[in-house]
């Protein structure tokens, strides 16, 4: 089934840039109905409010990390399928385990390229 | 429970001296046969003095000028700031660039296009780089605290901090050509301040 690419994608990261850059790529890959959330906290009222497609988490945030957003997403029957991807500086073997054990869908590490993010995100919501 | 008075570690450090006093007095009776160990209860009484005094020289006493701890973490925060809002030009640069080829042929949009998602790419170092600033102003944190209980433990509190020997040669200026680096933003002087300078100098 081929990838929608109007669908909404929610990007999460409390630094501004990396929202900024991470837009840019998806706009590159042709997404363009992005929405942005500063925290996992955030996210998740955004989560409630619209069903997106696809989400991609940074981990490092206050007051509510990525892993505890993904985790409330899962707990939650009505978003517990929702796509979500990790973006994280984060590289440590246990990390990557406990995302994996939270029910992460992929889990790219910072710094990456735009060929990195369309592989995963492949990976994720089908070929486009 | 035991009845026996909490001394401070302070306190400790004083009793321990003026202990150590007593016993210099009491030993300059005999002389002649505790001399050996006097020298080195006078090595240790010295060798406290200089302790206190260097572990006080690395946390100037409250009320004076500020830690060379809390500089560090301030100049670390001024570079992620900088790093943040050169970050943000850049990318307002690419922006623009991408609106102005937009319309342009693909020969020459998809090259441009493809450097600034290169250019893209690349700026995720701010955001590294703020990451492992935010680990070592951290670091530094821990260590001020630790030096804390390090000036409590052996009452360097009580001491008036003495500047460290090379501010005092930088002060003198014994060290020629070293400059103390970018000011921070809210004790940075403008241009225009520096040119108003200038002027009234004239």
């Amino acid at each position: 089934m081929a990838v929608d690419k109007g669908m909404p994608v929610l990007i999460v990261d409390d630094y501004k840039t990396m929202l900024r850059i991470i837009r840019n790529l998806l706009k590159q890959l042709g997404f363009e109905n992005v929405d942005e959330a500063s925290d996992g906290e955030a996210a998740y009222k955004k989560i409630q409010e619209k069903q997106y497609g696809l989400v991609i988490s940074d981990w490092n945030m206050e007051p509510m990390t990525g892993l505890q957003l993904l985790k409330q997403v899962r707990a939650n029957p009505k978003t517990a399928k929702l796509p979500f991807i990790m973006v994280t500086a984060e590289s440590k073997t246990e990390n990557v385990i406990a995302a994996k054990k939270a029910g992460v869908n992929n889990y790219i590490v910072k710094p990456f390229n735009a060929a990195t993010l369309r592989g995963k995100m492949s990976t994720v919501i089908g070929e486009f | 429970m035991s009845d026996r008075p909490t001394d401070t570690p302070s306190d400790v450090s004083a009793d321990a001296e003026g202990r150590i006093e007593e016993l210099l007095t009491a030993l300059q009776a005999d002389e002649e046969q505790r001399s050996a160990v006097s020298n080195e209860l006078t090595e240790l009484e010295r060798y406290i003095k200089s302790m206190r005094s260097e572990v006080a020289a690395l946390k100037p006493a409250d009320g004076q000028t500020e830690s060379h701890f809390a500089t560090a973490s301030d100049e670390l925060d001024a570079i992620v700031g900088a790093t943040e809002e050169a970050t943000g030009k850049i990318l307002d640069a690419c922006d623009a660039i991408q609106e102005a080829i937009d319309q342009a042929p693909e020969g020459i949009s998809g090259p441009v296009t493809d450097q600034i998602t290169a250019i893209f790419e690349a700026c995720s170092f701010q955001d590294i780089t703020g990451q492992r600033i935010s680990k070592v102003v951290s670091s530094l944190k821990h260590i001020e605290g630790r030096i804390d209980r390090m000036m409590a433990i052996v009452g360097a509190g009580d001491v008036l901090a003495e500047s460290d020997p090379v501010d005092r040669r930088e002060e003198e200026g014994e060290v020629p050509g070293l400059l103390n680096g970018p000011q921070l933003p809210d004790g940075a002087k403008t241009q225009d301040e520096i040119d108003k300078l200038f002027s009234d100098s004239d």
